[in-house]
């Protein structure tokens, strides 16, 4: 469905977009998941047609709209700061683009009245922007773009004024409706978790590249770089020469120059035989489990996440004993930590 | 909203910063405008004012006077189309500017500005250079290239005063409106190109209504100053042409009536202020979306 | 110089004092403020006024072109403060002085050259100030636009100036000449100017605001013919203008400018030095000359032969100059700047 290759942007001399392939399949939801300024906007802009690549292709339904203004490109676009017209009511605003492509007046009607059923706004309708919080901003927009029912979405970061149980209610919602009506979304978000709950797909993107691209799971259990294991679910990454210690890793690491050790996959207090001695220098309750930072001899770090059923907690300063849960869940990475 | 404002000054928060600004107006322009206004009131004999001299008669006269209501329309019409004609060229300008780079901006306001380095009655000189009678630029090209005999009679027209109240008054309807243009959600525009609306109708839908405070803020000025201008009528006018300004400035420098003088200068600022105020009301509601509303 | 102990005291407190005593030195100073014309016509005033700066010392002489028209009430509000010392009037606004007492009466003792005056002019000035020169208000023509020139009063409404003549607004001396005097040719009077309102309207004419306005519209060709002061014509014609002047039958209109002392002028005595000095032959001399042509007001001062289209040369044509009633038209000058717009504005 959205097919870009090799796109490049520069702004002035700052290269924004290093040859970025994204493939995405019809009905599929892809994210781009990245720290701040790295790129995720821009690329979302070039695939709407705001903003032309300096090099690189790209096809939306087979068609080639590398050069194609966004009007005539039939992709509806979720801003990041919503960009909701504040001079129009909120069921000016959602009627905007069926306006525009003249359609009647009574079809105008009903579909904006679903499509405010749809986000729960009815009560709204004649609000202007300014006069709504930011969540209820975010639902106008989507609602906005919605309507439209585009063969493409593009979301920039459509639910981050949400609080968490609206976020969670349309994070559903919305994976409903792009299976219902058959969508192909690409979203943006800061938010990992976010990203494995709505997506097929997740492109981890750092510096203006992809560094990954791949189903959730597998971004999760088989980062390709230590980036993306840090970035998706901070993960330990131990060096060569820290990771040897433990005898367990030791055959995973086979050779390669760090090791990825999963928070949860650490395990504490166990006799000194099976683990490596270390001091737990945090410690810090997050709802089911415990989390620690441990420092061993050599001034490694190593974060765990321990399940609190049965655990007794450990005190900050305490002496504990560092093992790994399961030596094959941890990943091998040929680069450099 | 009036206790709140008595609290705060109680307080002394808010209100004190104001205070020199304030009575630095009360001295030298409220004042003096209340004892200009006073003699539109007072019966006035050689420069002396009489004794029980309160009358109404000045207003009564004005009004009932003919050559009053026309005047007024003159300065009405010529106030208002000026300021017309400066916010067709302004906006396009100001919208040129917005979608500039740099130098061309720099340009843009350079151009702008510098006309208000030199005075306007230089300015507006220059214009009877160029409008003048069969000398001027415009007549002696038109009749050097054989397109016309007789020299067109532009000076001493409306158009001359109109097209030269603009010319004075550009930059004053450019400048706001740069402002709100430049500063600009650009977002707007891609998020109704992106529902598909065409480039036309997403400047008219979008650019245009957000950019209404600049547009208000410019006709109000530009109106302002227009309708009170008296300078540029008398000379791009000639004698047969008078607004209500030339007649303020006639009636107490030429006439020396400071009572009907001051009666003409009271009703022009006052019909001033009510157009304003019509300006800043109809902005206001255009604007309606601008205030966050509490209850629907 | 010795330097003896004695002189170098003296000279000492002598520097002492000039350097502590700024204030004594610019008390001596003296100051005159003369109202004057506009542009080329200044320059007679300023020759009398260099000349009195070399016999007076200290003296600094002023002159305030009086084009912006506002000098009048700029006095009117100064309320008997007036910034201003002495002033030239025509007949029309030396009335409404007299009337409205921004003016001062003149005492003929203290001039020199007070026999000098043709007697004829003394009583034209009603007591007040010194009649300093006459004007006429004639036809001005563009040589350029026009094939036969005007000879008369009535010419202004010949086929061929058809809608290129100009007029001065009746906030001048010279608009409110030209209505008395078309009031005259066409069977009003000063007091029955309706004729004349009837007869300029039927003329479509531009109205100038001033008469060095209404001059420049005839330089730049926006007008034809408009009746115009022989000053203004022969500046402009010096100048290598198209600009011709006429003495139109049954002849030019004459306006006497009187020079007086203004209510409440700081040093009297200095004025009537100024008035005593407009009156005197070589003042009169240089403002009778080329490119002025002022007509003089005093006996036995030649004009010279290039004045002859400017000013009446012959005992016929000044028999022929036509003079008006002032007062009557002084009565109800508010009403004529008013009528002015009410006919040509509206
Ligand atoms: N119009 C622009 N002109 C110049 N530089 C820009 C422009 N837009 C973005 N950039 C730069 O391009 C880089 C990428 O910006 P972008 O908005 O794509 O980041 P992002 O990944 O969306 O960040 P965030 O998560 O904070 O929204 C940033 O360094 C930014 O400063
Ligand atoms: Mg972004």
């Amino acid at each position: 469905m959205i097919d870009a290759q090799g796109i490049n942007k520069f702004f002035g001399a700052n290269h924004v977009l290093r040859d970025c392939d994204l493939t995405v399949e019809g009905g599929e939801v892809v994210t781009l998941l990245g720290a701040s300024g790295c790129g995720k906007t821009t690329l979302l802009r070039c695939i709407a047609g705001f903003e032309t690549p300096d090099a690189g292709t790209l096809t939306l339904a087979g068609q080639d709209v590398t050069r194609l203004p966004p009007n005539q490109r039939d992709v509806g676009f979720v801003f990041q700061n919503y960009a909701l017209f504040p001079h129009m009511s909120v069921e000016e605003n959602v009627a905007y683009g069926l306006k525009a492509r003249k359609a009647p007046a009574d079809q105008i009607k009903r579909e904006v009245a679903d499509a405010l059923d749809l986000v729960s706004l009815t009560d709204f309708a004649r609000r202007f922007p300014n006069s709504l919080s930011g969540g209820q901003q975010q639902r106008v927009a989507l609602a906005r773009s919605l309507i439209l029912q585009p063969k493409v979405l593009l979301m920039d970061e459509a639910f981050n004024a949400l609080d968490a149980k609206l976020r969670g209610a349309m994070q559903v919602e919305l994976r409903k409706i792009v299976k219902r009506v058959g969508i192909t979304a690409v979203c943006v978000t800061h938010d990992q978790s976010e990203a494995l709950t709505i997506s097929d797909r997740i492109a981890v993107m750092a510096e203006g590249r992809i560094e990954q691209f791949a189903a959730p799971a597998q971004i999760y259990d088989n980062p390709t770089s230590a980036f993306v294991a840090d970035f998706i679910g901070a993960a330990n990454i131990l060096t060569r020469d820290a990771a040897a210690r433990f005898s367990h890793a030791a055959k995973t690491l086979n050779g390669n120059a760090a090791l990825v050790i999963r928070p949860e996959n650490v395990m504490l207090g166990g006799t000194p035989d099976d683990g490596v001695a270390g001091k737990v220098v945090f410690a810090r309750l997050t709802g089911p489990a415990m989390e620690y930072e441990v420092a061993l001899a050599d001034g490694t770090v190593l974060r765990a996440l321990v399940d609190r059923d049965g655990h007794v907690p450990l005190a900050v300063g305490a002496d504990t004993q560092v093992a790994i849960r399961n030596p094959d869940a941890c990943v091998a990475l040929p680069g450099a930590a | 909203m009036t206790e709140a404002f008595w609290t705060r000054f109680r307080d002394g928060r808010g209100v004190w910063p104001a205070v020199p600004a304030f009575v630095f107006l009360a001295i030298f322009f409220i004042a003096p405008m209340g004892v200009l206004f006073s003699f539109g009131f007072t019966e006035i004999e050689r420069g002396q004012v009489q004794e029980n001299g309160f009358t109404l008669r000045y207003l009564t006269d004005t009004l009932s006077d003919d050559l009053f209501w026309w005047v007024w329309w003159k300065s009405f019409y010529i106030g208002t189309l000026s300021t017309l004609l400066c916010f067709l060229l302004a906006y396009p300008l100001a919208y040129l500017y917005s979608e500039s780079g740099r130098r061309m901006r720099l340009l843009i306001l350079v151009l702008t500005i510098s006309p208000l380095l030199t005075s306007a009655i230089v300015r507006t000189y220059a214009w009877l250079v160029i409008l003048g009678g069969r000398r001027g630029v415009i007549n002696s090209t038109l009749i050097e290239l054989g397109l016309i005999e007789r020299p067109f009679r532009m000076l001493n027209t409306d158009f001359a005063v109109i097209i030269g109240m603009t010319q004075v008054h550009l930059p004053f309807m450019v400048l706001p409106l740069i402002t709100v243009l430049a500063a600009r959600d650009r977002n707007m525009e891609a998020a109704s190109l992106g529902m598909g609306a065409s480039r036309l109708s997403t400047f008219f839908r979008i650019v245009v209504p957000l950019s209404m405070p600049g547009i208000v803020a410019g006709l109000t000025i530009v109106f302002a100053l227009s309708y009170t201008n008296f300078i540029i009528p008398q000379l791009l006018g000639g004698g047969g042409f008078t607004t209500l300004a030339v007649q303020v400035y006639e009636q107490i420098v030429v006439i020396l009536d400071w009572s009907k003088g001051a009666m003409l200068a009271l009703l022009l600022l006052g019909s001033c202020f009510v157009f304003i105020l019509m300006i800043g009301l109809a902005g206001n509601r255009v604007m309606r979306w601008s205030v966050k509303e509490t209850v629907e | 110089m010795k330097l003896t102990r004695r002189s170098f005291t003296t000279t000492a407190l002598a520097a002492s004092s000039l350097v502590a005593a700024p204030t004594i030195v610019r008390a001596q100073e003296k100051e005159l403020i003369v109202i004057s014309y506009g542009g080329a016509l200044q320059e007679p005033h300023r020759w009398l006024g260099d000349k009195l700066q070399r016999e007076i010392p200290n003296l600094t002489v002023r002159l305030v072109p009086s084009e912006s028209q506002d000098i009048v009430a700029q006095i009117k509000a100064a309320q008997g403060f007036s910034p201003y010392d002495a002033m030239p009037n025509g007949e029309p606004p030396h009335l409404i002085a007299i009337r409205d007492g921004y003016i001062q009466k003149l005492d003929p003792t203290r001039l020199e050259n007070y026999d000098n005056v043709v007697p004829e002019f003394w009583p034209k000035t009603q007591g007040y100030g010194v009649p300093a020169t006459f004007s006429l208000i004639g036809l001005a023509y563009n040589e350029e636009m026009v094939d036969t020139p005007p000879t008369s009063w009535a010419d202004m409404w010949n086929e061929e100036y058809a809608d290129m003549v100009g007029i001065c607004r009746t906030s001048s001396n010279l608009g409110l000449g030209t209505l008395a005097m078309t009031a005259k040719i066409f069977g009003g009077s000063e007091t029955d100017l309706d004729p004349a309102w009837a007869k300029l309207k039927e003329l479509n004419p531009l109205a100038g605001r001033s008469p060095r306005i209404l001059a420049q519209m005839l330089e730049r060709g926006e007008i034809a013919v408009a009746p115009l002061w022989n000053n203004d014509a022969a500046v402009a014609a010096e100048k290598g203008l198209p600009i011709k002047f006429v003495k139109p039958d049954p002849g030019p209109v004459a306006i006497l400018s009187v020079m007086s002392e203004i209510t409440g002028a700081r040093d009297t005595e200095l004025v009537y030095r100024w008035m005593d000095g407009i009156i005197s032959d070589d003042y009169q001399e240089l403002a009778a000359a080329a490119p002025y042509y002022f007509g003089v007001t005093v006996q036995g001062v030649d004009v010279p032969e290039a004045a002859r289209p400017y000013t009446p040369s012959t005992p016929e044509e000044v028999a022929a100059l036509q003079t008006v009633d002032w007062a009557e038209i002084v009565k109800v000058r508010p009403e004529l700047v008013e009528r002015f717009d009410r006919e040509f504005a509206t």
